[in-house]
């Protein structure tokens, strides 16, 4: 009886879905290059979730949380720029797939296709990526994408006088580790 | 052997399929499991098709006359409405009240057809606040994934204010497909705002 109980109760286990594993401290970096100055912040707060069974991938950084080695461009990031009190955080929504997950399982870095919308200044745009993965032997998972983003496609308009120094368009490095929660949908 | 087999063969089959019946009726999976979720398109907003159902089965009995699974009807009267309802005035005493998620959808559902004449309301009790079993149903769909303790009361008013801001700039539910519909976001809010004496 107890033996019938036991499988019963591992059937049910079986029908809840696997939680997202998530991350907290996620790495986000844009720069840019020109011949005048390069511009370089980055953000080690960003948070995401990654659904290995669906693909499912969420981002979302507060854009007051990227640091830059100037504070003065920092100020200008946010009130000129990204105009941080109106949108006040980044994101990005969408899939990861492509990727062989027995390899991955195994301890593989293995390569992978992003797609996914990102929202920036209020503008939401597609875009279709690569990126790779890595998984350790305590389940974590290491994820790692660099693209590129054009700041006007997001509506962030650079007086003319700048351009020389604020390119429009940008590298973005992302790197998380996500973590199982442990927890059930 | 085979005889062990065979009864676990239909244990499991029987569970599948209480399972499949479960989830092909709303009530009873709700019932039943807890389950406490308000469905909403990708933009957060409730469609009609969530409504309806509630309208058939919780007003219709007694305002067939009037239509009450209309939704043109319905719009004409939004505030009216939500104060029946998020109230508890309706259903009326006697007739089978809504359930909880059944409550927030009709008042999300409400609400957004009249956003800037009406805006989200909490879903408050007699005295005009917030419990806390409310607050439970939000977190335990939109937070505990990732904030398991933030089902724990004590544990969330500690950080009040920190959560209101992550909730107030969309920060926070993090998975962007599920995001607080708007009453969540004002029963959420609300409560926080109440655990900082404000």
């Amino acid at each position: 009886m107890k033996k019938t109980m036991l499988i019963a109760a591992l059937a049910l286990l079986g029908t809840a879905q696997a939680a997202p594993m998530i991350a907290t401290n996620g790495y986000v970096r844009f720069f840019s290059v020109t011949k005048m100055e390069n511009i370089e912040g980055v953000c080690q707060t960003a948070v995401s979730s990654l659904d290995l069974e669906t693909g499912k991938i969420a981002i979302k950084s507060r854009n007051t949380t990227f640091v830059f080695p100037d504070k003065l461009m920092q100020e200008h990031f946010n009130e000129n720029y990204m105009e941080s009190d109106k949108y006040p955080v980044s994101s990005f929504s969408g899939t990861v797939s492509g990727f062989d997950r027995d390899a991955l399982d195994q301890g593989k870095k293995v390569a992978a296709v992003i797609d996914g919308d990102l929202d920036v200044h209020g503008i939401t745009k597609h875009y279709h990526t690569q990126g790779s993965l890595l998984k350790a032997a305590d389940g974590a998972v290491a994820g790692e994408t660099l693209f590129h983003v054009k700041i006007s496609d997001h509506g962030i308009k650079v007086p003319s006088i700048l351009t020389a120094t604020i390119a429009d368009s940008m590298e973005l490095t992302a790197r998380f580790t996500w973590r199982p929660t442990g927890k059930a949908k | 052997m085979k005889k062990r087999i065979l009864p676990l063969l239909l244990l499991g089959g029987a569970i599948a399929g209480t399972m499949a019946i479960l989830t092909s009726c709303g009530d009873s999976i709700e019932s039943l499991t807890g389950s406490n979720q308000v469905v909403t398109d990708a933009s957060g907003r409730v469609e009609f098709s969530q409504v309806q159902p509630i309208l058939n089965q919780k007003c219709m009995p007694c305002h067939a006359d009037d239509n009450y699974n209309d939704s043109a009807i319905l719009a004409q009267g939004v505030s009216t409405f939500v104060t029946a309802v998020s109230s508890g005035a309706m259903p009326a005493p006697g007739a089978a009240p809504l359930s909880a998620v059944q409550k927030a959808t009709l008042l999300s559902w409400l609400q957004s057809l009249a956003p800037s004449a009406a805006p989200p309301q909490p879903i408050v009790d007699a005295a005009g606040r917030v419990e806390f079993s409310q607050v439970v149903l939000i977190t335990r769909e939109k937070c505990a994934i990732c904030h398991g303790s933030y089902t724990d009361s004590a544990k969330l008013s500690s950080s009040a204010a920190s959560v209101e801001n992550a909730v107030q700039i969309g920060y926070m539910p993090l998975d962007g497909s599920a995001p607080l519909t708007p009453v969540e976001k004002a029963t959420l809010v609300t409560w926080l705002n109440q655990e900082q004496g404000l």
